[in-house]
């Protein structure tokens, strides 16, 4: 069920409209004004891509990571959640997790699944 | 030409290894008093001790200092991730130029073999870090659309890991005296793809130190000065960035020239930010070497060797010197002195008159770069 849940929560600038998805307290444009709270749509397009190699805590290795550009501005850094080739400028849809609980080092806080796939709804 | 800035009465520089048997003190005291001894002048000459360092940790210049007299007046420790030195380049120089100080010994260190193996630790703050990003990943993303945008293929990332090992090999203090072949290149293991652990520059320990004075040296040595010197940080963003290119090293390198009075002809040499291989055909753009898109056909067509048009990094840059952090922009500047005064044995460009080098700092989220240095180096 698509409702207002999967949207992805951030901040916006109230005078200039720089968005982010960090729980900034500024403007990250420096124009001085106050950020509100915002959502954005979590679809996308992937900017780049890697498979690292290098073994990290928590996680498999190796490891897929990507940019994703959202359709609302942000660019988000994150995880694939497919195996398969992924083509720049493909669409994804972002799936946001909080960070286990007593967990420190790394953790997938943002994870693509292609767009349109049910995958990844239940991790 | 503009007049120099402030120049250079003496550089010294350690081997670059993987593990010093001396202590970080015992690093930085041998660079400073190389430095000193080519420069010829006394300690008690020097008015501040400027130290740029990436992960030396609190008053790594007075712990320097102390055991070789050179405590008691001006230090300042200065941090800018792989710019570090750099910066304390540019602080010296600024204060030089203010009338501050007439000698100014500046230093770049890190002895990273204390850090234990893998990847850079980077701020665990970070929203990217916490996820797992390291700094080869954005240099592969990079490579990535780079590869995907322009004409270029992997064969120009191993080109330049060659072209890296081949100069390095020719450089005494370089981490890496043994050439590679493409197939050895190709064969590295894959640390993020499509970039191959040749294709990364090595984690060193290091000290590298410049004497920086207001006036020249005396007649009858060779006579380097700095003739521009730019820094800045990145400006950061939360949206689109293009990757693929460096605007900042670009606003860097434009402010040099215009301070230098010179262009990218006047260039024989240069020394760029290669800390991996992917970055070397982008900064060919930055300093105007190329235009946008286009820096992979001087790899293919040798303009950058040490013999060609305009020699970049002829020492063996990141990947052949080795990238002991904070170490690297006082190395870069040492290159060009040994090359300007026709030291570089083994690796000599022709007629060096000219040198741009080019310093980035990076490992934070939404910044093209962290920091970015430019400075110019010339015969004078």
């Amino acid at each position: 069920m698509v409702d207002t849940d999967t949207r992805l929560p951030g901040k916006r600038c109230a005078s200039c409209q720089v968005s982010t998805l960090e729980a900034v307290n500024y403007c990250p444009n420096g124009c001085g004004a106050t950020v509100v709270d915002t959502s954005f749509s979590p679809e996308g397009t992937v900017y780049a891509s890697t498979t690292i190699h290098v073994p990290a805590p928590n996680l498999s290795s190796p490891y897929r990571v990507a940019y994703v550009d959202l359709a609302d501005g942000p660019r988000v850094f994150g995880h694939l959640a497919t195996s398969e080739a992924v083509e720049l400028g493909s669409a994804v849809r972002v799936i946001r997790h909080e960070r286990p609980v007593d967990q420190a080092g790394p953790y997938v806080r943002f994870q693509f699944v292609a767009a349109g796939s049910a995958e990844g709804e239940t991790r | 030409m503009s007049d120099v800035l402030a120049w250079v009465a003496g550089v010294g520089c350690t081997p670059f290894v993987h593990a010093s048997t001396d202590t970080f003190e015992e690093l930085g005291q041998r660079a400073i008093a190389s430095a000193i001894d080519e420069a010829d002048i006394a300690i008690k000459d020097v008015d501040a001790f400027f130290c740029g360092t990436g992960y030396g940790g609190p008053l790594a210049g007075q712990r320097i200092a102390g055991g070789m007299g050179l405590s008691g007046r001006k230090i300042v420790n200065m941090e800018n991730a792989c710019s570090s030195g750099s910066t304390a380049l540019e602080l010296a120089m600024e204060a030089v130029v203010a009338g501050r100080a007439r000698t100014i010994v500046v230093l770049g260190i890190d002895k990273l073999s204390a850090l234990g193996k893998g990847a850079l630790p980077l701020s665990q703050d970070d929203p990217e870090v916490q996820q797992g990003m390291i700094m080869p990943a954005v240099y592969s993303m990079r490579a990535q659309r780079y590869l995907h945008e322009t004409g270029a293929d992997e064969s120009d990332l191993v080109a330049v890991a060659v072209k890296a090992r081949r100069n390095g090999a020719a450089n005494p203090i370089a981490k890496m005296r043994t050439t590679v072949s493409e197939d050895e290149v190709l064969a590295s293991r894959m640390i993020s793809d499509p970039l191959r652990l040749l294709m990364c520059c090595p984690r060193a320990d290091g000290a590298a130190a410049v004497v920086i004075t207001s006036t020249p040296p005396p007649a009858g040595r060779g006579r380097v000065g700095i003739r521009a010197l730019a820094l800045s940080a990145g400006r950061f963003t939360s949206g689109y960035r293009d990757m693929t290119r460096s605007k900042l090293s670009e606003q860097l390198v434009a402010e040099a020239y215009q301070q230098a009075s010179l262009g990218p002809k006047d260039l024989q040499m240069a020394e760029v930010h290669d800390a991996f291989a992917i970055a070397e055909l982008m900064y060919y753009e930055s300093i105007g070497l190329a235009e946008p898109g286009q820096g992979w056909r001087l790899i293919r067509s040798g303009e950058t060797a040490v013999d060609g048009r305009v020699a970049v990094n002829p020492g063996g840059g990141l990947i052949g010197r080795g990238h002991p952090v904070g170490a690297t922009g006082i190395a870069q500047l040492c290159e060009a002195y040994w090359q300007i005064t026709g030291q570089a044995e083994g690796r000599q460009v022709a007629d060096v008159r000219n040198a741009l080098l080019h310093c980035t700092g990076g490992g934070i989220a939404g910044f093209d770069h962290g920091a970015c240095s430019v400075t110019i180096l010339s015969a004078a």
